[in-house]
């Protein structure tokens, strides 16, 4: 029985997901049935986790059966819109086609790669279905909070109330909720807090980066490259463990790589609704992890970019804008109204600090660079994505420059100079220090670094020309 | 024969799994080849490769450099992949036999605070129905007791710790000191009259407070 609620938990937030995809998506260029529930999946999470918010912010009493009502009626109505539009059925083939050879070779390294791509989902699914939460970044940052107002029924948001929002079990205020939110959905649906189980979604956003990349090179380079580019991603160690853990660098990087999919998808030739979509995604994102917002911003700032460099009209910006103030403004006023920031507030004691603001040091901690990217580099956390990305970059600069993917790009570089402002500036330098951030850091935008790794390879092959699209 | 000595302990080394503990969320342990970490050694095995490729390609365009980098670091990529990938491999036969069959509260056994979680839980069963766990405030520096603070709130729920919880518990890691003489508790400066409610051995207790309770 407790299998049939956890499969509801997991499939109701895909199947409304799916629905607002569908729907978004309808047309000629619509993603094959497989990618729309993986970014249905996605969708429907930071859907859910908003309206069980604002269900908490109203002050009703959480439930299963009222989210979830809730939730069906929002997303029913995109199966009717969706049965109205007249590109309705359409499903074209999405694969580039380039370079299939069919070799006898190609078939079985095919088949390997697949085989041991499954294995691994087979592994993660398993841990992250099985194993309890075991890091203290977890317990105490996400599911001390999520098993709080899962008991609690609610958000507590009674300002007189000791455990105001999670005061005691919350130690920042201010971090995003979209993870213990996602943990109290599957603990409603559970009817209890399963210590293992209260993060099933973990996994699946493993297999929702790696299947992303999958599809989103295909449409570029075709079978094989993509799958490569899947497999090697599956690979990467760090990736790996927050995949059968409650941590929210996965969730968050799993955001960033939709946002950027569909802001690569509104730059080669869509329209102004990938640039909606984009936004959507991206301040799910900020939903998520604070770090979430800046991310929202590069975004913001390679689109504006590709606007007035590419000589595109402004719209898709607008479109962009208002999809992620209209998804996050509910959390935003809220910080606002109780005035909960934005840092870390360090120096904490078991209250919570409510303002938690940042901490300037008095001098730059520059010894922080050389630790950032040596843990980047030489350590065995990432496979080899940066450092191909960091060669190439030398080898193909200018294609780069003259190419789209430059857009892409600017969100990672824009991200580690903003981490690395951060590092050397603030009293979060001692994190860089105890190697506590910078590998997790460098996860949020890993599956994008290796999007963009595959988009470079299969230009940079093609030859001249290909990669100036 | 040393050196056949050195080179099967550095074997043995270079297969230790590293199966995942709370420590290590932020990180993985990075294997070591000799004195190399394994990143650097794959390192110099791309760019060796990358040099054959080139050699056997006899083509020195900035397209056959891209093909051959790419091709390099695929294999020092699927090299790397089969040496991290062994470590989830032992963290799942590890985790299937400890799993299988066994219930969830007993679980935590794979994990490095088993027996601080069986020991809040003990704690938790013995709390009177209706009453509360006291929060004791904390400063963050002291780290140890800091986070086992935080992890005792979250194994304690859903009983919940309060400003005017009647029971207060102390480990071996709190700066606590009881005076049965008086009946003064004293927890990491904080002072209570209370008695003894339950030891549970190695310096960990509960205490009910008798006054200051509100």
């Amino acid at each position: 029985m407790i299998w049939l609620r956890l499969f509801i938990s997991l499939a109701l937030p895909s199947a409304g997901g799916y629905l607002f995809i569908s729907w978004a998506l309808d047309g000629k260029d619509r993603p094959g049935p497989v990618e729309r529930v993986i970014l249905g999946f996605g969708a429907g999470a930071g859907l859910l986790a908003l309206e069980i918010f604002i269900i908490g912010l109203i002050g009703l009493p959480f439930s299963f059966s009222l989210a979830a009502a809730v939730f069906i009626l929002l997303a029913l109505p995109f199966l009717f819109l969706r049965r109205m539009h007249p590109g309705a059925g359409q499903n074209p083939g999405h694969t580039a086609g380039a370079n299939n050879r069919q070799g006898a070779f190609m078939v079985a390294l095919a088949a390997a790669l697949f085989l041991w791509i499954g294995l691994k989902t087979g592994f993660v699914l398993y841990e992250g279905f099985n194993r309890p939460i075991v890091s203290l970044d977890a317990w105490w940052n996400w599911s001390s909070g999520a098993k709080f107002f899962y008991y609690s029924r609610g958000l507590v948001l009674d300002p007189s109330n000791e455990h105001f929002f999670g005061s005691t079990y919350r130690p920042f205020l201010g971090y995003p909720i979209l993870n213990s939110l996602l943990q109290v959905w599957v603990s409603l649906a559970l009817g209890t807090f399963h210590e293992a189980m209260a993060k099933a979604w973990a996994p699946i956003y493993f297999i929702g980066v790696v299947w992303l990349v999958f599809f989103a090179i295909r449409r570029e380079a075709g079978f094989l490259p993509a799958l490569l580019t899947a497999f090697f991603l599956s690979t990467a160690p760090l990736l790996t463990y927050h995949a059968v853990d409650a941590y929210s660098d996965l969730p968050l990087s799993f955001y960033v790589l939709a946002g950027s999919i569909f802001l690569w998808r509104h730059m080669e030739g869509g329209g102004a609704r990938e640039a909606a979509i984009s936004g959507l995604f991206f301040s799910v994102g900020a939903f998520t992890k604070n770090e979430g917002l800046v991310y929202l911003a590069a975004a913001w700032l390679a689109l504006l970019g590709h606007s007035v460099f590419e000589g595109r009209s402004l719209r898709p910006v607008a479109y962009f804008t208002a999809s992620a103030l209209l998804y996050l403004s509910p959390w935003l006023l809220f910080k606002a109204s109780y005035g909960l920031g934005y840092g870390h507030g360090y120096g904490l004691g078991t209250q919570a600090d409510i303002a938690g603001g940042v901490k300037w040091v008095s001098s730059a901690h520059l010894e922080v660079i050389g630790v950032f990217f040596k843990e980047l580099f030489l350590t065995a956390n990432h496979s080899f994505v940066f450092h191909f990305l960091a060669l190439s970059t030398v080898l193909a600069f200018g294609s780069i420059v003259r190419s789209k993917i430059k857009y892409l790009y600017f969100i990672v570089i824009f991200m580690v100079v903003v981490f690395l402002l951060n590092y050397t500036l603030t009293e979060d330098y001692r994190y860089v220090l105890d190697r506590s951030a910078v590998n997790r850091n460098a996860l949020t935008f890993l599956p994008l670094a290796f999007f963009i790794a595959g988009l470079l390879s299969s230009r940079a092959l093609k030859g001249p020309g290909a990669h100036e699209k | 024969m040393d050196f056949l000595l050195k080179l099967g302990f550095d074997w043995n080394e270079f297969w230790r799994p590293d199966v995942g503990s709370g420590k290590t969320i932020n990180y993985v342990e990075t294997p070591q080849v000799g004195l190399l970490p394994l990143p650097v050694f794959l390192l110099i095995v791309a760019l060796i490769s990358f040099v054959v490729i080139l050699l056997i390609k006899r083509r020195f365009s900035c397209r056959a450099l891209f093909s051959s980098a790419l091709y390099s670091f695929m294999l020092a990529g699927s090299l790397l992949a089969v040496r991290m990938e062994y470590n989830w491999l032992k963290m799942f036969e590890r985790d299937f036999n400890r799993f299988h069959g066994t219930d969830i509260s007993e679980r935590p056994s794979t994990v490095q605070v088993y027996y601080f979680y069986r020991l809040v839980s003990l704690m938790k069963t013995s709390v009177p129905e209706g009453e509360g766990i006291r929060a004791v405030a904390i400063e963050p520096e002291d780290k140890m007791v800091f986070f086992a603070d935080k992890l005792a709130n979250y194994f304690f729920l859903p009983v919940k710790v309060s400003e005017e919880g009647r029971y207060v518990w102390i480990s071996k890691f709190h700066r606590a000191s009881y005076d049965p003489g008086t009946g003064v508790l004293t927890i990491q400066g904080s002072r209570f009259k209370a008695r003894l409610y339950r030891s549970f051995g190695d310096g960990a207790a509960l205490y009910e407070i008798r006054e200051g309770h509100r």
